[in-house]
């Protein structure tokens, strides 16, 4: 389990699903809020409509005062009455500044009948007039309110309470439900109305005029299930969103850590003994793929060099079974019955022969080693053609039994490098100059310093080397001829060897080489090794 | 029994001749891949042995090359080792495998099983009659004594017995008994020949004239 919290991938699902879920839930929560909002101040406005029409007839003039007007008009006679005003929207400041002051009484003019007729500014100067009862008593409401109205859910209801509690009066369908309850809100005197939610009922308060609050109210099951099935809606809604997000995160997280097991997958089974492995790399993405290829790259060297290490081993031991079979044949068969002293002569003869040829072997093999390990190349600074003169010097007495001419061009050339390894790669030259050549052939040895470089180089009018062995002439082990043992023989390594040397002194060996005419070794080697 | 060693290892190869030649038989020698083949497919050889890295021609193709017109016992002796290599060699026609270094005993034993099995006997006893040979530690009995035979006559009187109930002409006798350094008259085949009557009865080998000698069953 503390693997699984520990697993890369578990932690992205994780992170995924947690931010997934806020933001699911806030958004969804927003748009919950705002379309009900939308949807509840729809069903308000109406309610509210419906409550300012009320505002409105208890606003609107008495017909008793019109009838004691209208009278008054008529007649031109009895009290003047002041006139109830149209409509009044300002009547909470009216209230609040007290009744303004009467107009001023003007004489009816005979031929203008109407001419000082007066309204009255505010209700409440009509109210003043009248008594509260007389006034609660003149209130003429509408005989139901508008139709569409809770039609589909029941009859809407109003009921207009006074300040105090009392009620006014209210609708002739009350609701079924427990009646409401006189609101003390404040939001009312703030808002200018206030709605509520009461069990199934929807209401709007607002106040009245004189002192009043107006109540409207109506079933809204209707609304409320609306309201339910798009919270459900938006439920659902969430939750499949989320799903899929999380079916996608799974699947997305699936994929970015897939190519990283295949990799390691590929890894366990590369660390046994199959470096011919390769990562599978369809269906990576492209940073993966990249990582997979450069995987797979170094897979490709380290196989290689692997294979080279293994065919090194290979190639040695198979080139330690000739002699070493020399050796056990000669010394079974010497040794198999009662010789002359003149037969063990020759048995051991050869097997020393087979001896040192194993001994000539490991020497070049721990020197090549040698050289792959790598260690700091010691230098010096001498003159390349005393080295060479040395060299040429030593191989002398061959040159006089093998009837071979050496001509030589050396010119000074100071170098930094490891003598005695230099030595040895020219000696390996010669020798293998002397070896390849022709009877009275000619061997010639040159050496030049061209800028920062020197060139030497030693070319014999040998056999030749076939121009399909070239690139391959330097390999270990490589002979142009498979079979090991001829006279010329040598152990394989020799030009290995050369290479080595020169590639340690920052230089480059080539070979040019025209069957039965002869070849030519040059080398290039920088003045400065240490400079490479 | 004659044998061909083709070997460019001149050490090797004289230490192997040297021991088969002590083992009593016929042993011609190449150094090279062609004058290997040449060879192989001039005489008729009781085995050859064959090494794989040969100047000139590897053995491989050698064998390939001589398949075609021989199935002369081979034995493939090479250092080269790898389970690959082995399968290459016996599929190529080779009839066994030696792996370099080997025991000169053992290559001996390998080279008696060879001609035993292209000579289609199962054992390396043989019994004509009274006559008893041991083909491994090539003693002869006659009625359950030993009798003392020379290298040449030993050699004869196994080539007989290998191919017992068949005829075995003079020139088979020239080419399985002396190796291409040997320039024994042709007489001496009738010398030795008489030698074995002396030595084994009278009756023993049959003499077909101007065709050879069989050896009755």
């Amino acid at each position: 389990m503390f693997k699984l919290f520990r697993s890369l991938r578990w932690r992205l699902q994780s992170w995924h699903a947690i931010i997934l879920c806020l933001v699911v839930a806030v958004f969804g929560s927003l748009l919950h809020w705002e379309m009900a909002r939308a949807h509840w101040d729809r069903v308000d406005d109406e309610l509210l409509g419906a409550a300012r029409l009320l505002e409105g007839a208890m606003n609107a003039v008495p017909s008793t005062v019109l009838e004691a007007m209208a009278k008054d008009v008529t007649s031109r006679s009895g009290p003047r009455r002041r006139m109830p005003p149209p409509l009044n929207r300002q009547r909470r400041e009216q209230t609040e500044n007290g009744p303004l002051a009467g107009p001023p009484q003007v004489e009816p003019k005979s031929s203008r009948p109407f001419q000082d007729w007066k309204f009255p500014k505010t209700a409440a100067e009509a109210k003043s007039d009248l008594t509260q009862e007389e006034w609660e008593a003149s209130i003429e409401l509408p005989p139901q309110l508008p139709e569409h109205l809770g039609r589909l859910e029941g009859p809407a209801y109003f009921i207009i309470w006074r300040n105090d509690g009392s009620v006014l009066k209210d609708s002739k369908v009350p609701p079924q439900s427990p009646y409401p309850t006189y609101p003390i809100s404040a939001a009312i005197d703030r808002d200018r109305y206030a709605r509520q939610q009461r069990g199934p009922f929807r209401e709007v308060f607002i106040r009245g005029p004189f002192e009043t609050t107006i109540c409207v109210g109506r079933p809204a099951l209707g609304e409320q299930a609306k309201v339910n099935s798009m919270t459900w809606t938006l439920v659902l809604a969430g939750l499949s969103v989320l799903g899929v997000g999380l079916v996608g995160g799974w699947w997305t997280s699936k994929r970015a850590i897939e190519p990283i097991e295949r990799m390691s997958r590929t890894a366990q089974r590369v660390s046994g003994n199959s470096l011919s492995e390769r990562i599978e790399l369809s269906g990576f993405d492209s940073e993966l793929e990249g990582l997979g290829a450069s995987l797979n790259t170094m897979l490709d060297r380290l196989g290689q060099s692997f294979e080279q290490q293994r065919q090194f081993t290979a190639d040695a031991s198979h080139e330690f079974r000739t002699p070493l079979s020399v050796i056990l044949a000669s010394s079974e068969l010497a040794l198999s019955k009662q010789r002359t002293a003149e037969e063990y002569r020759e048995h051991l003869i050869k097997c020393q022969r087979a001896a040192l040829r194993m001994q000539e072997l490991g020497d070049s093999m721990l020197t090549l080693a040698r050289l792959d390990a790598n260690p700091t190349l010691e230098t010096q600074s001498f003159d390349m053609a005393n080295l060479l003169e040395e060299a040429i010097e030593s191989i002398r007495p061959l040159l006089d039994s093998s009837s071979l001419r050496l001509k030589s061009n050396l010119k000074p050339c100071q170098i930094d490098g490891n003598r005695s390894m230099l030595r040895q790669a020219i000696d390996n030259l010669l020798s293998n100059a002397i070896k390849y050549n022709n009877p009275n052939g000619l061997i010639s040895v040159n050496c030049q310093s061209v800028e920062q470089t020197i060139e030497i180089e030693v070319s014999d009018t040998g056999i030749g080397i076939p121009e399909a062995s070239i690139p391959k002439l330097f390999d270990r082990f490589y002979r142009v001829e498979e079979s090991r043992s001829r006279v010329a023989g040598g152990t394989g390594l020799g030009l290995s060897i050369v290479q080595q040397i020169i590639l340690r002194h920052g230089g480059k060996i080539k070979v040019a080489s025209v069957v039965g005419k002869g070849s030519t070794f040059s080398i290039v080697l920088p003045l400065n090794s240490s400079e490479r | 029994m004659r044998i061909l060693v083709v070997e460019d290892e001149i050490d090797l190869q004289e230490s192997l001749a040297q021991a088969l030649r002590e083992d009593g038989y016929a042993v011609d020698t190449a150094d090279n891949g062609e004058d290997g083949l040449y060879k192989a497919k001039s005489w008729d050889y009781d085995v050859i042995i064959l090494d794989w890295m040969l100047p000139k021609m590897n053995g491989v193709e050698v064998l390939r090359r001589l398949r075609r017109e021989k199935k002369t016992p081979v034995l493939l002796l090479t250092a080269k080792d790898a389970v690959s290599d082995r399968v290459t060699g016996l599929d190529e026609g080779a009839d066994d495998y030696m792996i370099k270094p080997f025991s000169l005993v053992e290559l001996l034993a390998r080279v008696r099983s060879l001609i035993r099995r292209s000579t289609g006997n199962a054992s390396n006893r043989i019994t004509i009659g009274t006559v008893e040979i041991d083909l491994s530690s090539k003693t002869v009995k006659e009625s359950g004594n030993p009798v003392e035979l020379t290298a040449r006559e030993y050699a004869m009187l196994e080539l007989l017995a290998v191919h017992a109930g068949k005829l075995v002409s003079r020139t088979m006798i020239y080419n399985h008994i002396f190796d291409e350094n040997d320039d024994t008259l042709s007489n001496l085949v009738d010398v030795h020949i008489s030698h074995l009557r002396k030595k084994l009865g009278k009756d023993f080998i049959e003499t077909r004239r101007g065709q050879g000698y069989i050896l009755h069953v």
